[in-house]
């Protein structure tokens, strides 16, 4: 048995304290942060001058979710809002197709009256969050046999009364389970594990494969393809309009904030373990252009990038006047809040977050994703 | 000693100077290369220095801290690779032999998993130094018998481990898939990145990098010895265990300090030294300082690279990993298939 | 003198040497004799300290050996292995200036050089001083090890055949090179009959893990001992 000496023992303890020391002078101050308060409810003055109906996410996420009786009249109200404000502003707003509109409520008065003809009973299998979104607004939960795992955590977009009626989860352990309850028809699109399709086939299961969605166009001919395989053409085609009509509605609203007076510079922010910034090949890239603000701050891209890496260099230089952050942990990142301290959006608190989930959902909740950066946007506060 | 008995074929003064030129340059191009005018940015600094403006400057805040962060992780992961082709004696050996990578790795996994980064943004750096220390201790007392600890039981207990965190972390990552936004964190963070290191990353990898440096520069004449093999070492009067257990110790300090503040970067701990030691001769009082320097060198290089030709598809790591497979097969097909023993063993990553 | 007392090594399987005890005093060449797998190669790693022995104890000068510091059991013991395969290309000159290690400081400024220089001619190895140890023989490399050993100037040397992978001129200039060594005390182990019965001043022979005789080389020669220990049914020369 070796005695432990003295000696011995150095070299451990005089690097341990050192380390430890460098340590604890380096860190022993830490910055105070002062927490930049996020989303706020958007109280938007010119909205209540204006006298247009107040626009509020939780009755969007109601509609979106399948009432189509409130879809319709959110589009009548929308429609009414556009004619106040040409008329009070003498500005050109945007609004829904005449046909599109009377189409709309044609179609709500049927759905309502259930003068259209009685449905099949037929069960579906989602293999996508898309698919599964859709088919809880379109259909009843005792037509879908499972749904994926990860959406019924998403209990802010499904909520759990309509999810837990739905007992299984898409799971390729549960291929028993599911062929027992009897799909009809199962959704799935190009990733979809090629042996999870070779057993659905071999299960007689009609199979339709959906488009990846990457713009606006395709979350419509998804809703549409889905629209007609289920037998919900009707409550397909009322939740596209309404989808049209709600992003006319935010685009209206943009409009009356005048932001393109201001020329504020706005810079959307993702986060996972660096910033980057969305390119116009996402959705939310999309959503951004579509804005048609002068001042958003969109880096281009000569390649297929869907995001582009920003430094903190790059950002300050940049120093836009509000930064709209993308992130599932909105507690977290409000820590993290001093990377931008050098910014104007920091020093004028026009820092905000927005969930990430719904940003990048690419189903009916592009509504959503598009009211939290209008929302964010009125809340700011430009010189 | 007979200095010039220590070279092998080309003088090494040469390759100090290339080394040496390639990481000046680079270095300046680090400092001075950003998205701000330099003027701009040098006076800012200059303000800084003087004590007139306390406003944010890329130089003093971004980009030196970057710049010192990838010099300690080049001459940290350049010199305990050497260290553990040494020990091992195996001149293709590197810290992922023994899993203390995979330990770290592995530890920062979980963190992220338990979203401690948010709350705890320090947690990062230790949970990498202590997984490579926990992997290092828990292969250490497993692979001992009778109170000593034989290379093969190592070398044997180290590859398991290896496989179990690697198998553990799959694991984990498997049942998270639907979990994309932590899928990309992490790998983002095992791509391996330089972007917006500041000077906490400095302080926290810094006197890890200077203490782990410095135990190895101690033992350089050990570590010589050690490459003969256990015994002749110990016959030479090395005490083995207990050098080998300081040199294992300084190999996961360095590891953890690269792991916490980088991610992952393969190659250095790999082909780097084993290169470096084709160039200069194995007397570790001369590679030390050459894989300190050109560890710096590549790897300032590297970023400098791809921050030039702004590649956003590739991150350091996958780089570093790209190249040194390429030149793992590379030296593989050079070696002949007996008879030169600096290639007899099974080489590792 | 160094001495022996009841040492034992055994490794799970069985015991490779069982109740050793003997006394070598300096000055002496002995040589080691035994059939393969007798010990003689465990016997010499025990003593050298590489392998730990069981029980037992092991005495120079009258203090334990095995319990001083490592170092200082170099300066008192070198160990030359039966083969050694690098993997490192080190050059002649550095493996053997790795001698110095086990002395203090002073040493390296004032002798080391000299020393290297003696113990490489010494074994007609100069001349490859400049060569990587890979690109060399085995019997060269034998011989660079046989240098090192001499460089690090200890009294003990421990010599696992040292001649075994040697030519003919090689092997005899290697035993007279040992049998001037009268400040040393060496113990070779070897298959050379001939050349222990020439050289050495006792001959120790193990079997099976154990002593079975020691004497000068002219009474084991003449005995029947070294018949039952090497099963020969007529003398060996």
């Amino acid at each position: 048995m070796r005695k432990l000496k003295w000696k011995n023992l150095f070299p451990y303890i005089a690097a341990t304290l050192f380390i430890a020391c460098w340590w604890v002078l380096a860190f022993s101050h830490t910055d105070s942060v002062t927490p930049v308060t996020a989303l706020r409810t958007p109280q938007n003055p010119e909205t209540k001058n204006l006298g247009i109906t107040p626009l509020h996410r939780d009755t969007l996420r109601k509609a979106l979710a399948g009432n189509f009786t409130l879809m319709a009249k959110l589009i009548a109200d929308w429609d009414v809002d556009a004619q106040l404000l040409e008329k009070q502003t003498e500005t050109v707003f945007k609004r829904l197709p005449n046909a599109a509109y009377v189409n709309s409520q044609l179609l709500v008065r049927q759905l309502s009256t259930q003068s259209l003809p009685p449905k099949t009973i037929v069960r579906f299998l989602p293999q996508t969050y898309v698919a599964a979104s859709f088919l809880l607004a379109l259909t009843t939960p005792d037509q879908i046999v499972a749904l994926p795992e990860g959406l019924r955590k998403q209990v802010h977009l499904f909520p759990k009364e309509q999810t837990n009626t739905i007992l299984l989860d898409i799971d390729r352990y549960q291929g028993e389970k599911l062929f027992i309850a009897h799909p009809d028809i199962a959704f799935v699109s190009h990733y979809s594990h090629p042996a999870t399709l070779e057993a659905l086939r071999n299960q007689g299961i009609e199979i339709h494969s959906l488009p990846s969605i990457s713009q606006l166009s395709d979350i419509y001919d998804t809703l549409k393809q889905i629209g007609v395989v289920s037998n919900r053409q009707a409550e397909a085609e009322l939740l596209a309009i309404f989808i049209e009509a709600a992003l006319l509605c935010i685009d209206n609203r943009l409009t009356t904030l005048n932001l393109n007076d201001h020329l504020p510079h706005i810079l959307f922010l993702n986060c996972h373990h660096r910033y980057s910034t969305p390119t116009e090949k996402t959705l939310t890239g999309q959503l951004l252009n579509r804005m048609g603000l002068t001042g958003t701050m969109q880096r281009s891209s000569s390649s297929q990038e869907w995001t582009i890496p920003i430094e903190q260099e790059e950002l300050i230089q940049l120093n836009p006047h509000c930064i709209i952050i993308s992130t599932q942990n909105i507690e977290g990142k409000i820590r993290e809040i001093s990377t931008f301290r050098h910014t104007k959006a920091y020093q004028q608190q026009n820092i905000f977050f927005v969930d990430e989930n719904v940003q990048d959902f690419g189903s009916q909740h592009i509504v959503l994703a598009y009211y939290d950066l209008y929302n964010a946007l009125a809340s700011a506060r430009f010189p | 000693m007979n200095n010039s008995s220590l070279n092998n074929t080309v003088s090494p003064i040469f390759f100090y100077w290339i080394l040496a030129i390639s990481l000046f340059l680079s270095s300046v191009v680090t400092l001075v290369s950003g998205d701000m005018p330099w003027t701009a940015v040098w006076h800012g600094a200059l303000d800084r220095m003087q004590g007139i403006s306390t406003q944010w400057n890329p130089l003093l805040d971004e980009r030196l801290p970057r710049l010192i962060v990838i010099l300690c992780t080049g001459a940290s992961l350049a010199v305990s690779g050497a260290v553990m082709q040494a020990l091992f004696n195996n001149p293709l050996a590197s810290p992922s032999v023994l899993g203390i990578s995979c330990g770290g790795s592995l530890f920062v996994l979980i963190l992220f998993v338990l979203e401690w980064h948010h709350d705890y943004p320090y947690a990062v750096p230790f949970a990498a130094f202590s997984g490579c220390l926990f992997v290092l201790l828990l292969i250490y007392f497993l692979s001992r018998k009778n109170g000593h600890v034989q290379l093969t039981n190592l070398i044997l207990t180290g590859i398991a481990i290896s496989t179990l965190l690697l198998a553990i972390q799959g694991a984990i990552t498997y049942a998270l898939r639907d979990h994309w936004q932590l899928i990309q964190t992490l790998t983002e963070w095992e791509a391996g990145s330089t972007a917006d290191r500041s000077w906490r990353h400095v302080h926290m990898q810094l006197p890890l990098t200077l203490v782990g440096l410095l135990g190895c520069w101690l033992y350089r004449r050990e570590i010589d010895i050690l490459t003969l093999g256990e015994e002749e070492a110990k016959n030479l009067g090395v005490d083995v265990s207990r050098v080998r257990w300081r040199l294992f110790l300084c190999v996961s300090i360095l590891t953890g300090g690269a792991i916490a503040t980088v991610g992952i970067i393969a190659f250095f701990g790999l082909i780097l030294p084993h290169l470096l030691r084709k160039l200069q001769g194995p007397s570790h009082l001369y590679l030390i300082p050459l894989c300190i320097l050109g560890g710096s060198a590549v790897l300032t290089l590297m970023d400098v690279l791809l921050r030039f030709f702004a590649i956003h598809s590739f991150s350091l790591g996958n780089l570093s990993a790209i190249l040194g497979g390429i030149f793992f097969i590379f030296l593989l097909m050079r070696t002949p298939a007996s008879g030169e023993s600096s290639s007899s063993s099974i080489p590792s990553r | 003198m160094l001495e022996l007392c009841a040492v034992n090594y055994s490794s799970k399987k069985q015991c490779l040497i069982e109740n050793i005890c003997l006394s070598f005093a300096s000055g002496k060449l002995y040589g080691l004799l035994g059939p393969n797998g007798s010990g003689k190669t465990t016997l010499l790693k025990v003593l050298a300290g590489l392998w730990p022995m069981t029980s037992g104890q092991i005495f120079w000068h009258g203090e334990e050996l095995l319990k001083k510091e490592r170092k200082e059991i170099s300066r008192i013991l070198s160990y030359v292995a039966q083969s050694n395969a690098p993997s490192f290309d080190f050059t002649v000159w550095q493996i053997v200036s790795m001698a110095s290690y086990c002395h203090p400081g002073d040493f390296l400024k004032n002798k080391c050089e000299e020393q290297i220089e003696w113990a490489l001619r010494t074994v007609d190895a100069w001349h490859l001083r400049n060569k990587k140890i890979t690109q060399l023989s085995s019997g060269e490399r034998q011989r660079v090890y046989i240098a090192r050993a001499l460089a690090t100037g200890s009294p003990i040397l421990l010599l696992d055949e040292p001649t075994n992978s040697l030519d003919i001129r090689h092997q005899l200039e290697i035993w007279e090179l040992l049998k001037t060594l009268k400040n040393k005390l060496i113990i070779a182990s070897t298959h050379d009959l001939r050349a222990a019965q020439h050289y050495c001043d006792d001959l120790v022979l193990i079997k099976e893990g154990q002593c079975v005789g020691v004497g000068v080389p002219q009474t084991i020669f003449e005995g029947s001992l070294i018949n039952e220990v090497f099963s020969l049914k007529a003398k060996p020369f």
